[in-house]
């Protein structure tokens, strides 16, 4: 069999594998998402919904590298903000189409992962996080620096939604999401991920095993990258503007703590935290005042319970059926 | 025929000589022993055969080939394995899943092509070193001689030619040493060509033919075990006042 077939169909028996797997809890949330925009016309909890689920893009992102590779990355914010920005450049000024912008500028975020994944590889714990907390920290002040073309603080606005209505970009991107986590899920299911996590702790026993443990790592970047990117070219695309922000260390951070308080290693448990967690903030503006402080109180108090996250407290492992359908099949 | 040839082998760390000028074969199809005392540099001399530590100076040729330097994940293409002192088990994951790794090898890819024959491949290498009951136990919770053979059975895995032990006998208990030891005579009688480090004379003494003695990085003497045992700068160097205890071990 030649390689290109080779692969291709693993890729489908993957992705097949991975809807046979997939979590019922989600799938009823993308259902409820869906109903909500083909009957709802209240724009508040449109927009809501919007974020919500660009939020469970970059979680389950950031998840499918660092989770399975036991590596944290603390510059996620690097690929939303780079595939932000290039969306809204080439949207602004080429005039593209989002339907063009969000592969390209999710290519180049991939593209850029690949090269800091292989800058990564001999680094481990705090100096991993160091470095990926570099380059985006790097990226956020070029964005200053090259103000004429990124707006600078402003950043850039006046970007092309999806489409004319809320209610149809909202399919757009939970669109986009369903077949991320699609993918996510086949590629954390595939070798990649079992090797990703046989490289936990020390890869000498991988390398051992005839296996190019950096081909993995660097791989599992850019795949992280990319859909960190489709996020970040969601995020432009629906608010029509691009800031900083979206390249910011609080933005990575909270990255971070909503997806390990979810269960690292899953995709679904960061997916749903992320979900929640941006409905709970959003109705804690009701206390706006004292919202940053039990936002993040919470979170806090999340991990200090489960330490390894939600998913993967021991609760579950004694109710396997709940686990099944919250966070998708386990083998 | 000679399978393995090493010549002037050296790896230095700053002013120690870990493995100093060494040379020596191993024959295809043979049990081959290295012994020697603490820091003598026997895992330095497996590290620098099996590409995970540059060398100094010096050759390898593997089937006539020249190998030195290159990197593990290609040696074990070439037909190399090897199983480490210190076990570095996949935490998080369980026995089988550890044993499906290999299976991702260049080498092996192309082999099981459905995930099935891949399953049942792992499965087939667990129950050869008897731990079939684990499967989906996480190594977290296996003891240590549970983790030793489970490496050993990663090594061999990977369908070797040369397999390389290193102390492959520590830490395992006498039902598992004499389960070891079975499936390193069924490996020699397929063909394998093993190389063993070991401390456990007694177990090494009886599944060798050839032994070579090492210390402070070089070779001290080589031989049949019962001539190399009563070699007097052996016992001289290996094991001062008990050396002769160990003599009368051996023979
Ligand atoms: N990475 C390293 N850096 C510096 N020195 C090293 C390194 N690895 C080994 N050494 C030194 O090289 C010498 C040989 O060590 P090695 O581990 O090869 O011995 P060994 O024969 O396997 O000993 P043991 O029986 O205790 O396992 C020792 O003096 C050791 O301290
Ligand atoms: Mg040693």
């Amino acid at each position: 069999m030649s390689r290109p077939l080779l692969i291709a169909r693993r890729a489908a028996a993957g992705l097949l594998d991975a809807i046979q797997a997939l979590s019922l809890v989600f799938v009823i949330i993308v259902a409820g998402i869906v109903i909500t925009a083909l009957t709802s016309s209240n724009f508040y909890v449109l927009e809501i919904l919007v974020l919500a689920v660009i939020y469970m893009q970059f979680t389950s992102s950031w998840d499918v590298l660092c989770g399975y590779a036991n590596q944290d990355n603390f510059g996620i914010a690097f690929f939303t903000g780079i595939s932000g920005y290039i969306a809204a450049i080439l949207n602004k000024s080429l005039a593209m189409s989002p339907w063009l912008t969000v592969p390209i500028s999710a290519t180049a975020a991939a593209a850029a992962g690949l090269v800091i994944g292989w800058l990564a590889l001999r680094l481990r714990g705090p100096y991993f996080a160091l470095l990926t907390i570099v380059f985006a920290a790097v990226l956020s002040k070029l964005a200053y620096i090259f103000s004429h073309v990124t707006g600078g603080e402003e950043g850039i606005s006046g970007i092309a939604s999806f489409s004319r209505s809320v209610e149809t970009d909202l399919l757009v991107c939970v669109a986009l999401l369903f077949i991320s986590v699609l993918c996510m899920t086949a590629f954390a299911r595939s070798h990649y991920g079992l090797i990703l996590r046989s490289t936990q702790h020390n890869e000498d026993a991988a390398l051992a095993s005839g296996i190019n443990a950096a081909h993995y790592k660097v791989a599992g970047f850019g795949v992280s990258a990319f859909f960190a990117g489709v996020g970040g070219a969601m995020f432009a695309h629906t608010h029509m503007q691009v800031s900083p922000e979206l390249m910011a260390g609080s933005l990575s951070v909270l990255v971070v703590l909503m997806a390990v308080a979810g269960g690292r290693g899953t995709i679904l448990g960061p997916v749903l935290a992320a979900g929640a967690l941006t409905l709970f903030n959003e109705w804690l503006r009701i206390i706006e005042i004292y919202r940053p402080i039990i936002f993040t109180g919470t979170l806090i108090v999340m991990i200090y319970i489960f330490p390894s996250g939600i998913a993967n407290a021991s609760f579950f492992a004694r109710a396997p059926l709940l686990r099944r359908l919250l966070f998708g099949r386990e083998a | 025929m000679t399978l393995l040839v090493a010549s002037n082998l050296s790896r230095h760390f700053g002013g120690v000589k870990a493995v100093n000028d060494i040379s020596f074969e191993i024959p295809a199809g043979t049990v081959f022993g290295i012994i020697g005392p603490n820091g003598a540099g026997k895992t330095s001399l497996f590290n620098l055969l099996t590409g995970f530590l540059p060398p100094t100076s010096g050759s390898v040729r593997f089937r006539n080939r020249e190998i030195l330097g290159e990197k593990p994940y290609h040696l074990v293409d070439a037909g190399i394995a090897r199983s480490f002192q210190l076990v570095k088990p996949f935490f998080g994951m369980t026995a089988l899943e550890t044993l499906m790794v290999p299976i991702w090898s260049r080498k092996l890819r192309l082999k099981f092509l459905t995930r099935e024959m891949r399953e049942a491949s792992a499965r087939a290498q667990l129950d050869r070193i008897g731990l079939a009951d684990k499967a989906n136990t996480l190594v977290d919770d296996l003891n240590q001689g549970d983790l030793r053979l489970l490496d050993i059975a990663r090594a061999v895995s990977t369908e070797p030619e040369m397999l390389f032990l290193d102390e492959p006998f520590s830490g395992l208990g006498q039902e598992h040493v004499t389960r070891l030891s079975s499936i390193i005579t069924d490996l020699k009688q397929s063909g394998v060509t093993v190389a063993i480090i070991e401390h456990r004379l007694r177990e090494l003494m009886q599944l060798v033919e050839h032994v070579m003695v090492m210390n402070f990085g070089s070779k001290l003497a080589e031989g049949k075990p019962a001539d190399v045992v009563r070699n007097p700068a052996v016992i001289e160097a290996y094991l001062g006042s008990k050396g002769m205890q160990f003599g009368s071990a051996g023979g």
